[in-house]
């Protein structure tokens, strides 16, 4: 049960499949990611970047609200390549970006509706989940991630 | 309490499920009434004529085998009408299906649905139930499905 005194958020991070359910005491959120280093949602030295979901400005610990859902991450930036059908469309966000603003930036840039497509992570990879945050795919020191903008697969047969 | 429960539990309170919860997609309705459950999914406008709609589960030898649901009816604590089923999109359509079946929904990470349709391992990976999944796959998949493309 979270106490009064606590923050409960979501952190997203490089690698991560899921987010991982962090409290911690509002008096320690300046120790983030020392805090992020113990339970082990990150490792190695190199120092993290933070975000609130889907905003590109750094984002000042000591500021973080409860629930707040946020993204960690040693790139500042992820160079996102979108593939649809022969063209392809890149664009830099912040590791914090979510897959559906990615998906609606790749839809308006390739003149698509918005309504029948979805991204994956190979031409018959998996869906992303607009949700997800694109930096759980990249990896320093490459920043980078290739996604492929498809038909919708209606549930057939 | 049995592992299948004592798991279906903890899982709802891991942040897969909890971030759901804090972002209005969904929650669960009620209590547990083991192997059943009542979660609600946002359904965005023009694809349902709820904001949510509510789907009673049955989580069954959860998580080795796939759960299965169907549109309920919270007042009258049956299933829902299918005339007031989601409708609108071709992808909506095929899986809230009562033509097909009444007690479940064409999906492939309903164990109803999967059962005989191997093909949708490949055509549907984020979604073919399978060991290692949860009940955040199945409710992932009802609020894409109803919300795809909305704000």
């Amino acid at each position: 049960m979270k106490n009064e005194n606590e923050h409960e958020i979501f952190v997203h991070g490089e690698g991560m499949k899921e987010p991982k359910l962090i409290r911690l005491l509002k008096s320690a959120l300046h120790d983030l990611e020392k805090i992020l280093r113990e339970v082990g949602v990150i490792s190695g030295s190199e120092q993290r970047c933070f975000f609130r979901e889907d905003d590109a400005q750094e984002l000042d610990t000591n500021s973080i609200k409860n629930h707040d859902i946020i993204h960690c991450h040693r790139c500042k930036n992820v160079k996102v390549s979108v593939v649809y059908e022969s063209g392809v469309k890149t664009h830099a966000f912040p590791p914090s970006a979510t897959i559906k603003r990615i998906q609606k930036w790749a839809e308006k840039e390739f003149g698509l509706s918005p309504k029948d497509h979805v991204l994956r992570t190979g031409p018959d990879g998996k869906e992303l989940p607009g949700d997800a945050h694109i930096g759980s795919f990249a990896h320093f020191p490459d920043c980078a991630v290739k996604l492929y903008l498809t038909l919708e697969v209606l549930v057939n047969g | 309490m049995l592992p299948d429960e004592s798991l279906f539990r903890a899982h709802l309170e891991e942040a897969f499920f909890r971030v759901g919860v804090v972002k209005s997609k969904w929650d669960l309705h009620g209590q547990i009434n083991w192997p059943t459950a009542i979660f609600w999914c946002k359904a965005a406008t023009g694809q349902s004529e709820m904001e949510k709609i509510f789907l009673r589960f049955d989580f069954s030898g959860y998580p080795n085998a796939a759960p299965t649901a169907c549109p309920w009816d919270i007042v009258k604590n049956q299933r829902l009408d299918p005339a007031l089923w989601p409708k609108g999109r071709p992808a909506v359509d095929k899986v809230f299906n009562a033509g097909w079946r009444a007690d479940a929904l064409y999906a492939p990470c309903d164990r109803i649905a999967m059962n005989g349709h191997e093909p949708w391992r490949d055509q549907h990976k984020a979604y073919w139930w399978t060991p290692e999944s949860n009940l955040v796959t199945y409710l992932t998949f009802i609020f894409e499905l109803l919300n795809k493309g909305a704000e």
